[in-house]
């Protein structure tokens, strides 16, 4: 459909719209409007990408002042799903240009990394991410490439060549390109898809990628440097945004980084011998680049194909001046590593765990090797200055001096929001001796702040946000708009509820002195046992953690219930190996078509409950076993929690619960993906009956979590089960669906209505000229 | 005993068991059961076997040997000779009732001619739907004259409408596909068997069994529970074949399997958490070796396998997005589980052991065990557990074999377009076919379905039955009349547009003829008894009985004796079948050469009427006019249909009752199709599209 928002034209896929989509545009366009930024909550299951994409692309359309969509998703299947849906869109919007000799030409596409992009016949069978990397770097790094002209024993790349020769011709026409559509088009015409994509962003006006592409400074400066002020960025399913925060600017280093360090500088030693006798001027040129300033002069200034990581601290963070005397010269430099490294040994040396604060690090640095933060800050940038004049492309043997490298930059830049750690063993597993340092930032407006103050949009959204005022804090920002928007449904076709007792009455929780329980064991087991033989087709379950999942498959496994459950339906397990859970999830999407059924066991936080969708019959009923706390005597989460309260008044046992129940919500939201759709969600743990976890629950969870369904049974839910299936599958009555939806002429008709300054009243859509058909 | 009703059909000498112990005695088959009698009644007792109750029936390939499974146990019978078996086993196979109507889709001779026309690989062939590979397989010329020669009626039928050029030659195989399938495997017109399915229950996992009194404990295994240990742990299955019986014997081999387990298990247990992880250790060195050779083959074909793999499941990708070194993020915040990479060689394997076997199960069983199943006798006996063992790993590896090679064969194929630059790479060259894009993409995009207009509602007539009996009368004539008055009153309209004229004015000069045949029909009835008879009918509220019970006697009276006295005479039931009474023999008194005929045109029509109803509803040119196209051979053959209903002998005749009850149907549904290509074609012209 198009229809006019506020005067803007926009073009949707669909005929109908659901109300809160509508909503959800207003409140997207008036942050584009206003050239701010922005917060969105809507539940899960009303197609917030699809409305997304719609909004911004029409606006990109009317608005061609507007820079790029950059959708940022979580993991590479959702990436795979926004540019499904953004194909399908362009393919609608076709219909309104016909008159008008097509629509105007759009170009998105999918960035991941060489390992998801190479089509090298050699290179692709890497194994992992810096494997690829490195072996791309040994055959396109401009050194290689020059002494390949002079000899042809050197290897290089076809792919990259083919691209390279094709020069101005080498680019992507206008359309919607996944990772798939690259590689082929690679294929086709013997063009690195890896360097295509990463020279077409440039072109393009969406595209989409990973978190990390924007958020991790090692990764966002190589990628995202050129983007201009006025793009527009997204984080969908942003709920864990915080995390992926501080995950980018931490560190951590363990005996055999430390190793492996000493290791690498052994090598580079042996290197600048090598190019001292063959080729000095070359190390003499780079001084004198030194001299005046690492990026001030270009030292850094490197063609794609050799980017190692760039520096892990943020653009504004590094200085522009010229790098310390002390560490100009290579010899010095590597010697300056060598007392550094000598330092962390000691360190990590200790018998009993270790707190510091950047301050006092540094302070013990300076008294134990004199070596001083400020020299520190040029670490890393002075160590890839070196790697590129020595012409190493090994990137891959390289990683533990490059953690050190790191460590010592984001040591000496960040006075706060950063702990450094130092534990022996970890206390989970106290007999294996497992020292590690860790430098973990607690501060996750750290990394979001130059992405906020960069770019005039970014919206962050997810389905659970809720306490949504809690975002705007821990990140640090001023958004235009905060919106945390309902859900119309005319039938029920969510049914929450809380089982807090097994079939004997007694109750169940993996609260720790509660979980290794075998009547507790037991029951959860029966439950999902008699689930089975209720519920069609898909079943997922979502234990707290992987261990425990192991410890009751296994338990499950000598009591016979795995057998019994293998009688209604056939199980698949979430393992750590991700190829394994691949074939497994794939094997399952199969079960369930074929009408097996089948069910799935995950953990929460786990990458499927991040990323999968068990949409339709692939997951008819979700099982939440247990509330999915973290690890609440983690020493990094302890420090995390004393920042928080310090910084932004936030309760310790708030900001867990908080945290576990973003996971409960995020797990059992998996299952609904439309109004068509429907499922059974299953709290199993006594825990979601008191208040303190089900306010923090999400309002669409809430508003359909009845009185009488927080204290179950399982026999008890087991008649609800099978009352929620029978009811749900009848065909549904489309004309009172219809009550919920908007057609053209009756956004339109709201449109017109509504005085544009004030925000239609979306909410009260019943009120409105409906549509049925 | 009833044997009155129940004759003997066959008897021979046949013996109960076999070796040396078996009895002698007589074997006899009557049409519901199988009869044995000991000739020494002192020797042994009778056995009586329902035909009925027969789950299978097995026999040993050059022994004339015959094993009858039942519910309640199995009846061997040994025979003099093999001929006196075979015998046996067709008379069986005749005599049990068919579970499925194989050929029961095959009839579509207008109803006529018996029910051997058509050959039941037709029957098969036809409900197998096109398969998702979706590309369209036309037969090459020797495997055409094989089908022809298997179903002659196929020949003619691909004679009239492909060699005439009614149809194309796609058109026509496409509905056939399934005959093409089969018949590619099987060699010459075999139909595709459905593959067996295999129970979710894990069988490979056996529980052992303790007596309570000793320290033993005793594990049962079944030929079912062996398969299924060789398929999910392929170590096992290989060990197996290079140990047994050179080696080891049967016996000792699966006792050190289940040693293996039992310990396994028993640590497991005691420990609550392995937290250990020295599982390797007490790994059997009869499984180790091969078990790492495997891993790597395993690795080999996960990897291949995920590029087959939805990109929206698609984690392996996504794990290529991070860093794999630990250096990067934090590394005890909390979400990580410190014990896992301790853990995931122990408890992993019975994660890995479900997944697998949940695999394997969505595989379906081998063929091997089936052939395996179908070829074995039942009369091996005791010894034969020992051999079944070996006959499972052996046809499971050669099944592997050939699945390997096969898979091979696809990866040359699949490199060899790709060229030069990939020769070198692993045959990963994106296998993906088209469909399964098409098919990602239309999953990944289709959430919110409900916000969809729902066209399927539109593209659909309503059932929509307002008088019944008009609806039901209108195979016959008179409402062919009346729908040929509505058409005429269209016609005028259609004429004007050139494009269609052909087809249009072919259609009134058709629905007129049936008119005129209909109307002739009723107008040599019209008494004035039969006329008062339709006077009182009130269609709009039809009263219970719906006439005058002495006025329709009266009517039937009329019809029977003063219409054609000769008729009624003759064939009193005939005149009742013109007055809609079953008929019970319809072909009566018809030449065969004419019946034959018959079937010929009806085969063909029902052939033209499935392509048409094929292309409807016209979204687009190409199928209108391919609906056109076949409209106008509808026509033709309404054409050659009707003056048969017409005998030269006159009307009434006997000869042309029965061929109007024949024709009728057939007729009816012709025209049906017309009359709605026609609505089609006016909403076409009506809508632009």
């Amino acid at each position: 459909m198009r229809f006019q928002l506020e005067g803007l034209t926009v073009y949707f896929p669909y005929e109908f719209i659901y109300p809160e989509q509508y909503q959800y545009m207003l409140e997207l366009k008036h942050a584009l409007d206003a050239k701010g930024h922005c917060l969105l909550e809507m539940p899960t299951g009303t197609g917030k990408t699809i409305t997304l994409l719609s909004l911004i692309t029409s606006y990109q359309l009317a608005h061609p002042e507007v820079g790029k969509l950059i959708y940022c998703t979580r993991t590479v299947p959702e990436m795979e799903k926004v540019l499904a849906e953004l194909k399908e869109l362009m393919q609608y919007r076709q219909r309104y240009f016909e008159e008008s000799g097509g629509a105007p030409p759009i170009l998105a596409l999918g960035l991941s990394s060489r390992k998801n992009l190479c089509i090298h016949p050699k290179v692709m069978e890497e194994g992992s991410r810096e494997s690829v990397d490195a072996g791309c770097m040994r055959l396109t790094a401009p050194w290689v490439r020059e002494r390949a002209q002079n000899d042809a024993d050197i290897e290089t790349c076809g792919f990259f060549e083919g691209l390279d020769g094709a020069g101005p011709d080498g680019r992507l026409d206008p359309g919607v390109y996944t990772l798939h559509d690259l590689r082929v088009m690679g294929r086709k015409r013997q063009w690195c898809p890896y360097f295509l994509a990463r020279h077409m962003i440039a072109y393009a006006n969406v595209v989409v990628y990973n978190y990390q592409y924007m958020i991790d400074p090692k990764v966002s400066q190589m990628v995202s440097r050129e983007m201009e002020r006025e793009c527009v960025v997204v984080f969908d399913e942003a709920h864990n945004i915080d995390n992926v925060c501080i995950e980018a600017l931490s560190v951590n280093l363990r005996q055999q980084a430390l190793d492996s360090a000493g290791r690498n500088i052994a090598t580079l030693r042996r290197e600048i011998e090598r190019v001292k006798e063959t080729d000095a001027g070359r190390l003499k040129a780079e001084y004198q680049r030194l001299l005046s300033g690492l990026q001030a002069q270009g030292a850094l200034e490197e063609e794609d194909t050799q980017r190692w990581l760039a520096n892990p601290a943020l653009p504004e963070d590094v200085l522009r001046e010229a790098v310390p005397g002390n560490i100009r010269r290579a010899e010095h430099f590597l010697a300056f590593l060598q007392r550094f490294l000598a330092f962390l040994r000691q360190r990590l040396a200790v018998t009993q765990v270790q707190n510091d604060t950047p301050a006092s690090f540094l302070q013990a640095l300076q008294e134990t090797v004199q070596i001083e933060g400020k020299t520190l800050r040029f670490c890393y940038d002075r160590l890839t200055s070196l790697i590129k004049t020595l012409e190493i492309t090994a990137s891959d043997d390289f990683g533990g001096l490059h953690a050190v490298a790191d460590f010592a930059t984001l040591v000496g830049t960040y006075s706060r929001g950063f702990a450094i750690i130092t534990e022996p063993y970890d206390d989970r597993l106290p007999s294996v001796p497992d020292p590690v340092i860790q430098l973990s930032c607690l501060d996750a407006s750290l990394a979001m702040r130059p992405i906020f103050s960069k770019f005039q949009t970014v919206v962050i959204t997810s389905g659970t946000l809720s306490p949504i005022d809690l975002y705007p804090r821990i990140l640090n920002f001023n958004p235009v708009c905060i919106a945390s928007l309902n859900m119309t449904l005319t039938r029920d076709c969510l049914c929450p509820v809380v089982l807090t007792r097994g079939g004997d009455q007694l109750p169940v929780s993996t609260k720790f002195d509660m979980r290794s329980d075998p009547q507790v064991i037991r029951n959860y087991g029966r439950m999902l046992v008699d689930l089975a033989a209720t519920v069609p087709d898909g079943i997922v379950c979502f234990f707290v953690s992987y261990l425990y999942m192991d410890t009751i498959v296994s338990r499950w496994n000598d009591m016979g219930i795995l057998q019994e459950l293998m009688q209604h339906k056939l199980v698949f397990i979430e393992t750590q190996d991700v190829v394994e859970t691949t074939l497994a999830l794939d094997n399952f999407r199969r079960a369930c078509d074929c009408g097996r059924g089948a069910v799935f066991f995950s953990v929460a936080r786990g990458k499927v409950a991040e990323g999968i969708d068990f949409d339709r019959h692939y997951g008819r009923c979700v099982v939440m076993f247990g509330v999915p706390y973290q690890y609440t005597l983690s020493r990094i989460l302890r420090a995390r929690l004393e920042y928080l309260r310090e910084t932004f008044q936030i309760r310790e046992n708030d900001y867990l619960a908080f945290d576990a129940v973003r996971q409960a919500a995020q797990c059992v939201g998996r299952v609904i993906r439309s109004k068509a759709d429907y499922g059974l969600m299953v709290f199993a743990d006594k825990r979601y009956q008191r208040h303190d976890k089900r306010d923090k629950l999400p309002a669409w969870i809430t508003q359909h979590l009845k009185d009488s369904h927080l204290n179950l049974s399982t026999d008890m839910l087991l008649c609800i089960a099978r009352e929620f299936m029978r009811s749900m599958a009848q065909p549904y009555d489309r004309s009172a669906v219809g009550r919920t939806l908007l057609s053209e002429a009756a956004v339109n008709a709201l449109d017109t209505a509504a005085p544009p300054a004030a925000p239609a009243a979306a909410g009260g859509a019943s009120a409105a000229p409906m549509q049925t058909d | 005993m009833a044997e009155s009703s129940d004759p003997t059909l066959y008897t021979r000498r046949a013996k109960r068991g076999t070796g040396a112990n078996a009895v002698e005695g007589v074997c006899m088959i009557t049409r519901s059961r199988v009869k044995w009698q000991p000739s020494d009644r002192s020797k042994g007792e009778a056995a009586v076997i329902d035909i009925g109750a027969i789950t299978r029936t097995q026999q040993a390939p050059g022994k004339p040997f015959i094993k009858l499974d039942t519910a309640v146990g199995a009846l061997v019978l040994g025979f003099e000779s093999v001929a006196d078996r075979d015998d046996a086993v067709d008379l069986l196979r005749q005599l049990k009732p068919p579970a499925g109507g194989a050929g029961s889709a095959a009839g579509s001779g207008g109803g006529s001619a018996g029910g051997k026309g058509a050959s039941p690989g037709a029957g098969g062939g036809k409900g197998a739907a096109p398969t998702a590979g979706g590309k369209l397989l036309l037969p090459s010329d020797t495997q055409r004259a094989a089908l022809f020669k298997a179903d002659p009626d196929l020949g003619t039928l691909y004679k009239s409408l492909v060699v005439a050029g009614i149809l194309g030659e796609a058109e026509f195989w496409s509905t056939r596909q399934g005959l093409l399938r089969g018949g590619g495997g099987g060699g010459g017109g075999g139909v595709r068997k459905q593959r067996v399915g295999l129970p979710s229950a894990m069988l490979a996992d056996v529980k052992p069994s303790a007596d309570g009194q000793t320290e033993k404990v005793h594990f049962q295994l079944t030929p079912e529970i062996i398969q299924q240990i060789f398929t999910e742990r392929p170590e096992v299955h290989r060990a197996f074949l290079a140990h047994v019986p050179h080696n080891l014997d049967e016996k000792a081999f699966w006792t050190r399997y289940f040693k293996q387990q039992y310990r396994r298990m028993a640590r497991r247990r005691r420990q609550g958490l392995p937290m250990d992880g020295g599982d390797d250790e007490d790994e059997d060195e009869l499984f180790a070796p091969f078990r790492k050779s495997l891993q790597e083959q395993e690795r080999q074909r996960a990897k291949a396998e995920v590029g087959r793999v939805d990109p929206t499941v698609n984690l392996a990708a996504d794990a290529g997005e991070h860093f794999a070194s630990g250096g990067f993020g934090s590394a005890r915040d909390g979400t990580r589980d410190p014990a896992a990479a301790l853990r995931s060689t122990h408890l992993g394997a019975i994660a890995r052991d479900i997944n697998r076997h949940a695999a394997v199960v969505l595989g379906g069983a081998p063929d091997a065990l089936d052939r395996l199943r179908e070829g074995s006798t039942g009369g091996a006996g005791g010894g034969a557990a020992a051999a079944d063992t070996a006959r499972i790993a052996a046809a499971l590896a050669e099944q592997q074999t050939a699945a390997a090679k096969a898979a091979a064969a696809r990866a040359a194929k699949g490199k060899a377009p790709v060229g030069g630059a990939a020769a070198a790479g692993q045959g990963e060259a994106e296998e993906v076919s088209p469909e399964r894009l098409a098919e990602w993409q239309t999953r990944a995009a289709s959430a919110l379905d409900d916000l969809r207009l729902d066209d399927r509602e539109s593209s659909y007539m309503p059932l929509n039955i307002q008088d019944p009996r008009a609806y039901f009368d209108a195979g016959t004539g008179a409402a062919a009349a009346a729908a040929a008055t509505g058409a005429d009153g269209k016609l005028a309209a259609k004429q004007a547009d050139g494009s269609t004229a052909a087809a249009a004015a072919a259609i009134p000069s058709a629905a007129g003829t049936a008119a005129a045949a209909g109307a002739g029909a009723l107008a040599d009835g019209g008494t004035s008894a039969l006329l008062a008879a339709l006077a009182a009918v009130q269609p709009a509220a039809l009263p219970n009985p719906p006439c005058d019970p002495g006025l329709a006697e009266q009517v039937l009276l009329e019809l029977c004796q003063d219409q054609d006295a000769s008729l009624v005479q003759e064939f009193g039931p005939v005149a009742a079948a013109a007055l809609q009474y079953p008929p019970h023999d319809k072909a009566h008194g018809l030449l065969d050469m004419l019946i034959e005929h018959f079937r010929g045109e009806a085969l063909k029509a029902n052939e033209l009427l499935r392509h048409f109803w094929g292309n409807l509803p016209l979204v687009s040119a190409a199928r209108a006019e391919r609906a056109n196209k076949l409209a106008c051979a509808l026509q033709e053959q309404r054409a050659i249909l009707v003056p048969h209903m017409r005998h030269p002998a006159g009307e009434g005749t006997s000869h042309q009752v029965y061929t109007t009850m024949m024709l009728r149907p057939l007729v009816a549904a012709i025209d049906a199709a017309l009359a709605r290509h026609q609505a089609e074609q006016q909403q076409r012209r009506k809508a632009p599209p």
